[in-house]
């Protein structure tokens, strides 16, 4: 009898369960959906870090637990960093990434320690190392510093400041000045630009074979905005092309050239150049 | 004085007793946050406030703005371990504490619906959640708050030292680290994580009405909580494997539909991280939330109400 009573009620308590399973689920899809279009919830492809991570970290990142592992893998990278693991830190970054790609100092950080400290050590480090291998080594890494970068625009294609490190990096490490300008130029039409952001598209696209002209436009269009913009940088890369460009005198800045007034000035300084 | 006179002066004297009584809930409530302040609950207060002030002394050589994020997505993960845990081990205890001690049976054999005690228990724990949450978000923000001016002010010392920033500059780079700092929003992620803790209690309720033993209800409802942040996925991979299989009808999809999908209050790691919240979205969350308590009370009611002790 006591059975019978058990089971039904049983029967009964599943039924009801699946009835409210039925009525909720449709209503539960439209806000997931919802809540991950507006970037509350954030899908993270498991797949890709069931491979790198053991299933006990998977259950922990899906059970809400996301950030607390990002923290974990950011110390673990920090120590990597301590020792010179390079290959662990570029790991541990690629993962942080994955579980915060909205993170824009993730990412930025992430690149650094490709682009700038890991190339200076594959450089720098070893001194069994012959120099060519070294330096293609160190080139590999700015390479992967920029790949990293360009997975972070992809996420977020609105930063600045994203596209203002991969500028930096072209400028700083590979002496690439149009695609450093590109980039450059990419942070001015982004979210947050910083206010020398312009004036560096300027000076890099006046580095850039064939657009001379376009970068003394646009370092002139600078030029007229007023004094706050009249930096010593800028006048004396106003005056290479007033040059280069063979541009009439009477269409010429009248501000002295900074350089010859500080060679005028301190005659063993050297011109200090972005 | 007659039978007819004798019966009305009883009925006069005996207070009718009300079906529903929200004042015998709150006693039942407060009697059970006091049972659970009494197992020395709020000792988990001191390892998380060593465990912010350890966060928040944290000095990697990150940017400031990590700096505050990572004593944020600390203090909160701290919260939400700390709610779900307690709401299951709570739970699975009251009912047979009561039992054990015998208070149950005194409150039984008064005049108080079985649903009452039932609500009182649950709202005794989910009381006892509410305010641990509160304190820890007090003692979180002023770690936070005395963390951002420290970092703010460090921030604008060295950037006005570097020079060749324009005060517009030094402003931006400040404000990006202010949006790291104390902002109204993240109370939005402590309510989201009470609402999930108070969908756990209910489950582990519902599970504590027939399981017959206080373990068998914790494994259960750990079980349910962490099938429910990944079944839905693990779903999408069976039913794209079995396709519409006799298993995939009579299995895959009744599991997806009893068990609750605890995904979509996950929303706390993104408010911390900084992604603006509606208040329409919020709302939508505490409806979805009540409706799973109500549910899942319902249930467990369903269940109760007529089991012998």
């Amino acid at each position: 009898m006591k059975f019978g009573r058990t089971t039904r009620k049983t029967v009964a308590v599943l039924a009801l369960l699946l009835v409210f399973g039925l009525l909720r689920t449709p209503l539960e899809s439209r806000m997931t959906e919802k809540f991950v279009a507006s970037g509350l919830i954030t899908e993270v492809s498991t797949s890709q870090l069931s491979s790198a991570v053991g299933q006990s970290t998977v259950l922990a990142v899906l059970g809400g637990l996301r950030p607390l592992v990002a923290i974990y893998l950011t110390l673990h990278a920090f120590d990597a960093w301590s020792y010179r693991e390079w290959d662990t830190v570029e790991r541990d970054y690629r993962l942080i990434t994955t579980l915060l790609p909205e993170d824009i100092d993730s990412w930025k950080t992430g690149a650094w320690h490709m682009a700038y400290n890991a190339s200076a050590s594959a450089l720098y480090d070893d001194p069994d190392i012959p120099e060519a291998v070294g330096k293609k080594n160190s080139r590999d890494w700015i390479l992967k510093g920029i790949e990293f970068l360009k997975r972070g625009i992809e996420q977020n294609p609105d930063s600045s400041t994203l596209h203002q490190e991969l500028a930096d990096i072209y400028r700083q490490k590979l002496e690439e000045p149009c695609l450093a300008a590109r980039h450059y130029k990419l942070a001015m039409e982004g979210d947050r630009p910083r206010s020398f952001v312009p004036r560096f598209y300027g000076y890099f696209l006046a580095r850039c074979p064939g657009r001379e002209r376009e970068a003394y436009d646009f370092l002139m269009e600078l030029y007229h905005q007023g004094e706050k913009q009249r930096l010593p940088t800028l006048i004396s890369r106003i005056k290479e092309l007033e040059e280069k460009l063979d541009v009439p005198a009477t269409h010429r800045i009248p501000d002295p050239d900074p350089d010859v007034e500080i060679l005028k000035k301190y005659p063993h300084a050297k011109p200090a150049l972005p | 004085m007659s039978e007819a006179a004798n019966a009305e002066t009883e009925e006069r004297t005996v207070p009718r007793v009300p079906l529903f009584s929200p004042g015998r809930i709150w006693v039942l409530t407060m009697s059970t946050f006091t049972q659970l302040v009494r197992m020395k609950t709020f000792y988990f207060l001191i390892i998380f406030a060593v465990l912010v002030a350890a966060a928040s002394n944290l000095n990697l050589l990150y940017t400031p703005a990590q700096k505050l994020r990572m004593l944020k997505d600390a203090s909160f993960g701290a919260m939400s371990i700390f709610s779900w845990l307690f709401a299951i081990a709570a739970t699975a205890v009251l009912i047979p504490r009561d039992l054990e001690d015998r208070t149950l049976y005194t409150i039984l054999a008064k005049p108080v619906p079985r649903l009452e005690y039932l609500l009182g228990k649950l709202f005794g724990v989910l009381l006892t959640i509410g305010v641990a949450l509160v304190v820890m978000q007090v003692l979180f923000t002023g770690f936070l708050f005395f963390r951002e001016v420290t970092v703010l002010a460090a921030e604008r010392q060295a950037l006005e030292a570097q020079g060749g920033m324009s005060p517009e500059d030094i402003q931006a780079q400040l404000e990006l680290i202010r949006a790291q700092g104390v902002q109204w929003q993240l109370l939005y992620a402590l309510v989201a994580i009470f609402l999930k803790a108070g969908v756990v209690a209910a489950v582990t309720m519902l599970v504590s009405t027939f399981a017959s033993s206080t373990l068998f209800t914790m494994i259960v409802a750990t079980i349910i909580f962490l099938v429910g942040h990944f079944h839905k996925l693990a779903a999408g991979y069976w039913l794209h494997e079995l396709g519409d299989s006799l298993v995939a009808k009579l299995v895959v999809k009744p599991v997806i539909m009893i068990i609750p999908d605890f995904r979509v209050f996950n929303v706390t790691e993104n408010i911390v991280g900084g992604t603006p919240v509606t208040t329409g979205a919020m709302l939508a969350l505490v409806g979805l939330a009540l409706l799973y308590m109500a549910v899942y009370s319902a249930v467990a009611l369903y269940l109760f109400i007529d089991k012998e002790f």
